[in-house]
């Protein structure tokens, strides 16, 4: 059930959200290996190409071009001022996924109220969104669907 | 501060800038595109394309891969805990920026104590990665690398020991009572640092995008 207000935002949630889910898929698919930086920009450019060809690091990338993809579907509709911000809903979708699925280990005395804030601050900036008519920048929100659905729900599926 | 050289600074000043233009150039490529029918996975795969091949959106797309390359040096000189907080600067420049040049209009009352939060929150996840030492996954002592630059003094190879240089005196203290007396030297592919410096790598290299996007 999206309403017409809340579409972009779940669109640019699922649009961090990969992202999100693209970098713990770079992380898994290179496991322990290390990338040598000996020779910093092209030697260690080098040695970067090989690991391009493990499927989880391809996942990954492939993840990011999707987002990348959504994210202009985004600013299509949000005003940049607010969409931007709410891109460090990644890093909450990160430390919670590293935690979690990496079984990575978090300083959960930083973390938490880090993620806290960061969450309180987003919300904070889409509130400035959601009183509006119009969008910042007088782009049209995507038109309402006259059964109730908005168009992203049905593209997304 | 050791850490926070002209050369990173002006590194840093490089990434903000080519990261912010480049979101501005997106959305303003985005902006002029016509209306677009999304109604169906294929309306958004269409927009998706046309989109890109517009100019602005080219630029923008490219200023990012620029600001991803100046990350990387950035990131070899300075530690990620300093390096976090510095990234949601970006976000205080793309508000005022989209204000000034798009002049979209900003609700400063929410967006200000907004930004505030985002920076504090990002900076407070910064110093625990900062202060987890990498080795401490699996509970080991620091290295005798770490210690070294626990006291700010700069190791020998300077793009290794990005991550350990400058920490705030205030943790300090409390991080010494586990060091160990007398370090030992411990081979250099079992150096916590590296191992640092390879997570970065894997955190940033292919997708400075996730943290902007």
């Amino acid at each position: 059930m999206w309403s017409r207000r809340a579409g972009p935002f779940a669109l640019l949630m699922i649009c961090v959200a990969m992202g999100s889910l693209g970098q713990v898929c770079l992380k898994a698919g290179l496991g322990g290996d290390e990338i040598a930086l000996d020779a910093f920009p092209l030697g260690a450019a080098a040695n970067v190409l090989p690991f391009l060809i493990r499927p989880l690091v391809m996942a990954g990338i492939g993840l990011y071009v999707v987002s990348t993809g959504l994210w202009l579907l985004v600013l299509r509709w949000l005003p940049l001022n607010i969409a931007f911000p709410m891109v460090s809903l990644g890093y909450v979708f990160v430390v919670l996924l590293s935690a979690f699925v990496l079984h990575e280990h978090v300083k959960w005395l930083f973390a938490l109220p880090g993620l806290s804030c960061i969450v309180l601050g987003v919300s904070l900036i889409g509130l400035g969104r959601v009183d509006e008519k119009r969008s910042g920048d007088g782009e049209p929100l995507p038109p309402a669907h006259p059964s109730g659905n908005s168009p992203i729900e049905r593209s997304v599926r | 501060m050791g850490e926070l050289t002209l050369t990173s600074l002006g590194l840093l000043f490089v990434f903000i800038t080519l990261s912010s233009v480049g979101q501005l150039c997106m959305k303003a490529g985005v902006r002029g595109a016509g209306a677009t029918s999304t109604a169906l996975v294929r309306g958004v795969l269409r927009y998706v394309v046309a989109t890109v091949a517009r100019a602005a959106v080219l630029v923008g797309i490219g200023l990012y891969i620029l600001a991803a390359l100046a990350w990387l040096p950035l990131l070899s000189r300075v530690r990620l805990s300093v390096a976090y907080p510095m990234v949601s600067f970006s976000y205080v420049v793309v508000v005022v920026l989209s204000a000034a040049v798009l002049r979209e209009r900003v609700r400063w009352r929410l967006a200000l104590p907004g930004l505030v939060l985002i920076g504090v929150g990002v900076s407070l996840i910064g110093l625990g990665t900062g202060l987890s030492r990498p080795g401490s996954v699996s509970g080991s002592q620091p290295s005798a690398a770490a210690v070294r630059d626990w006291h700010s003094v700069p190791g020998p190879d300077p793009q290794a020991a990005s991550g350990w240089r400058g920490r705030t005196r205030a943790q300090q203290p409390q991080r010494l009572s586990g060091v160990p007396s007398v370090p030992e030297r411990v081979p250099r592919r079992r150096d916590p640092r590296c191992e640092q410096s390879s997570a970065l790598a894997s955190f940033l290299s292919a997708g400075q995008a996730v943290c902007y996007w």
